[in-house]
């Protein structure tokens, strides 16, 4: 089982790119779609969907040109868009029923199904509760099991916590990790929290420039000797904001307690520190351009798989 | 394949008809029956052949229902149908629904059975509420359903279903799918009025078959239909005259009539089915590509002074700068064509004869603007910014009259050069005339607006007093086509009250709103 994407690009306006020559292959796992706000990632979540088509370059499922022909991947997707409606007159068993039906899934075990994914996302006790009644974290879980009942192979999720409480965001990243094995799963969001524990492996892009897709040991990895703890006056995190990527930053009664991305050491009291993702995803989100990214590559960052 | 068409139609047809406005539709629909056959006391008569009405029994219900239901339904159920796929389009729905496997003739299919049943609905409400109508009045005890509902069936229901399918044409042509398309039928319903009363395969021919009836015993009556309203003035000497009708006999010809209406709908949903998009933004990104911008930047040239002069007067006041705010809100979003065609029409009002000035531009420049007032009253409420909307201002002291305000400037601007002209020609009365309708056009949209919260209420009302009013110059003349006659009437008077009162129950529903 495989997801390629070739070439992708997508265009709007006269010049604006939403995407910009996007090449990943993707296998069974997590893949986790890290990127700022406006990077691009519905854009790919959306084309991926068959939702929306593509200026120029192709998608492949199992070798099937998804753009050409996206009845191919139909019947084995799941997706849940970042934001969607719903028949709030039905009840959730009522709706997701429907939505069953219009997956093709038979009668009989879309009910099962039904039953069995409300008990999973604790729905059962509302189920017959018409869905104007719902709170936001309550159908964005309606979401996720619309988005699971059909049992797809490619499973695409949109910012899905949003909405969510601690609690459910856990349940949530459990479920998608028991479910992982046999199928694709891409979780796009611009929380690291949300995949740093579950993705198999991390695309991070900006600007619609896929900038990283390694596992996160590698992004971890490639980061070891970049990042910096220090601790600094009001006055200097003001300057080192404007020379560095500072990733953290924390007041305490002696100055802030900063950490910094950069290949060399910023300050001389800095201190090598073990990464996070949440570095990782800073840094690469941090640069301008692809010249930029080119040359920090050269130092550091050399061997990242894109 | 029946399985994801019945639960498309399942799902979107409970999803409407658990609405509260789909009750509020079956009541004033009931209301339209009762109305529809009154008492000979109530001092009007609905419908009247040959200057008869049957008693009210089985047969004569069942068969004028259907002539009611025949001619009104087609208009009423389109306006109350068309927005199923809207609705899924606007609320993010078809983002789950274009992801499946679902086709788009499974998906066209199972929207025209929702908009079919919940018209089905209607008539088996109005139907029901015939029955009680004929026990009500009691001229004949004797509840015969067939007589009653078999004109339902073969006259009303092939209707419906075309009325059904139509509504689902308009949704997927992109153009036809909101305000425009409500106003372009309502001109198409009102073309085929006409061929529907003179057609003898249909309400034509129960018409024709009552006449003959009465024919039979009085050969001298006067041969004329009535079907509307008819103040007792108007019948003849010794009030309305009654006859006992037997029924409606039915020949082949009603099969073939219903064979060419159920081929129309086929037809109409075929057509459907090709122009549905799937909710394909690429489809929209085409549309949008066809905007003429180089005329649009043209015009935007032109009209930046006048709008810097604008913004420059009204910023000294927070009121003047929300009333600002609140026309560009009216004015924003409509195409470079609309501009230009006001333009042309304010140069219109300036250079025609007075009396083409009356009746063929004035009245053309205010219907251009339906769709431009149609959004009062309910726009914070369908972009759900009502929330912020109404905690930023006082919605009703300060929001509410800088709408109203901003309205009546708009209707003015739109008609001014007409104003100029009967100012200049001393025709004070027609000045005042066309200011109280100026006047009449925001507030009717505010009610419908904040009443119905939805735009097509005011879409079809204005359209359908447009028609009746300065295009037929009957007493709903807002314009003052003729001004002889809107004197007489006292019309700016009349109007002011009227808007007065729109007013005054827009702002208690606004209050009840925000409760």
């Amino acid at each position: 089982m495989q997801l390629e994407i070739k070439n992708l690009s997508q265009q709007y306006g006269k010049n604006k790119l939403a995407l910009d020559n996007i090449n990943l292959t993707i296998s069974p796992g997590i893949i986790g779609l890290l990127g700022p706000n406006g990077a691009g990632k519905s854009s790919l979540m959306r084309i991926l969907a068959s939702l929306s088509k593509p200026t120029d370059g192709t998608v492949l499922w199992q070798g099937q040109d998804l753009i050409k022909d996206p009845s191919c991947l139909r019947h084995e997707l799941g997706y849940l868009p970042q934001s969607f409606g719903v028949y709030e007159q039905l009840t959730a068993q009522e709706f997701l029923l429907y939505l069953a039906a219009i997956k093709g899934m038979p009668a009989k075990q879309a009910a099962n199904k039904v039953d069995e994914l409300l008990a999973l996302l604790n729905l059962s006790d509302v189920a017959r509760k018409q869905l104007k009644g719902y709170s936001g974290g309550m159908r964005q879980r309606v979401g996720i099991a619309q988005a699971l009942l059909n049992d797809p192979k490619l499973l695409i999720v949109d910012e899905p916590t949003v909405g969510l409480d601690p609690e459910e965001r856990a349940r949530f990243r459990h479920l998608l990790s028991d479910m992982s094995g046999d199928r694709i799963i891409i979780l796009s969001t611009h929380i690291v929290s949300d995949i740093e524990s579950i993705a198999d492996k991390i695309a991070i892009i900006n600007e619609g420039k896929l900038l990283a897709f390694a596992a996160p040991e590698q992004l971890l990895e490639q980061m070891a000797k970049s990042v910096w703890r220090c601790v600094v006056s009001h006055d200097e995190v003001k300057n080192l904001r404007h020379q560095y990527c500072i990733s953290h930053s924390v007041r305490r009664s002696d100055g802030f307690h900063i950490n910094i991305v950069s290949p060399n050491q910023p300050l001389p009291s800095a201190v090598n520190v073990q990464p996070s993702l949440e570095d990782a995803f800073l840094f690469y989100t941090s640069l301008k351009n692809t010249a930029e990214l080119a040359s920090v590559g050269d130092d550091t960052l050399a061997a990242m798989p894109c | 394949m029946l399985n994801t068409v019945y639960h498309c139609w399942r799902a979107d047809f409970l999803d409407r008809v658990r609405r509260r406005n789909y009750l509020v539709m079956l009541i004033c629909m009931a209301v339209v029956t009762l109305v529809f056959f009154p008492p000979d006391s109530s001092g009007y008569a609905t419908i009247l052949i040959g200057g008869y009405r049957g008693i009210y029994n089985s047969a004569w219900i069942g068969a004028t229902l259907a002539i009611l239901n025949v001619l009104f339904l087609p208009i009423i159920g389109f306006y109350l149908i068309k927005n199923t796929i809207e609705r899924d389009r606007v609320r993010g729905i078809s983002e789950l629904i274009a992801v499946t496997p679902i086709t788009k003739a499974q998906y066209i299919a199972g929207k025209w059975l929702s908009n079919f049943t919940l018209l089905l609905g209607v008539l088996l409400f109005m139907s029901l509420t015939a029955i009680v109508v004929q026990l009500w009045h009691g001229e004949d005890y004797a509840i015969n359903l067939l007589d009653l509902l078999l004109p339902q069936v073969l006259y009303v229901l092939p209707i419906l279903g075309a009325t059904a399918a139509i509504a689902i044409l308009f949704e997927t042509i992109k153009p036809l799918r909101g305000g425009i398309g409500n106003v372009v039928y309502f001109f198409i319903w009102i073309g085929l009025i006409v061929n529907i009363v003179s057609d003898t395969s249909g309400v034509g021919g129960i018409i024709e078959q009552i006449r003959q009836a009465i024919t039979t015993f009085d050969p001298q009556h006067n041969g004329n239909t009535m079907i509307g309203i008819a103040l007792s003035d108007d019948f003849n000497d010794g009030g309305i005259q009654t006859f006992t009708w037997s029924g409606l006999s039915y020949h082949p010809q009603v099969l073939y009539s219903i064979g060419l209406v159920m081929a129309f709908t086929g037809v109409v949903l075929a057509l459907a089915t090709v122009s549905f998009d799937r909710f394909s933004k690429l489809a929209e990104q085409a549309i949008a590509k066809g905007t003429n911008s180089r005329v649009q930047r043209m015009l935007t040239r032109l009209i930046t002074p006048a709008a810097r002069l604008f913004e420059v007067a009204c910023n000294h006041f927070s009121f003047t700068s929300l009333v600002r705010q609140e026309l560009l809100l009216l004015a924003r979003g409509r195409s470079v064509w609309w501009y230009l065609a006001i333009a042309g029409l304010l140069l219109a009002q300036l250079l025609t004869p007075l009396d083409t000035l009356r009746t063929v531009v004035l009245p053309a420049s205010w219907l251009l603007c339906v769709l431009v007032f149609s959004p009062m009253g309910q726009r914070e409420l369908q972009s759900g910014a009502d929330s912020l909307i109404f905690n930023c201002v006082s919605p009703i002291k300060q929001q509410f009259p800088a709408m109203l305000l901003a309205g009546l400037m708009l209707a003015t601007f739109v008609v001014s050069g007409g104003l100029l002209r009967f100012f200049v020609a001393g025709e004070y009365f027609s000045l005042l005339m066309l200011l109280s309708g100026a006047l009449f056009i925001p507030s009717l949209a505010l009610a419908c607006g904040v009443l119905t919260r939805t735009s097509r209420t005011f879409e079809v009302i204005f359209t359908t007093l447009w028609y009746v009013g300065p295009l037929n110059r009957s007493g709903a003349d807002f314009i003052g086509v003729d001004p002889i006659a809107s004197q007489q009437a006292n019309s700016p008077v009349i109007f002011g009250v009227i808007s007065i009162i729109l007013l005054v129950v827009a702002v208690l529903g606004r209050r009840w709103q925000l409760r």
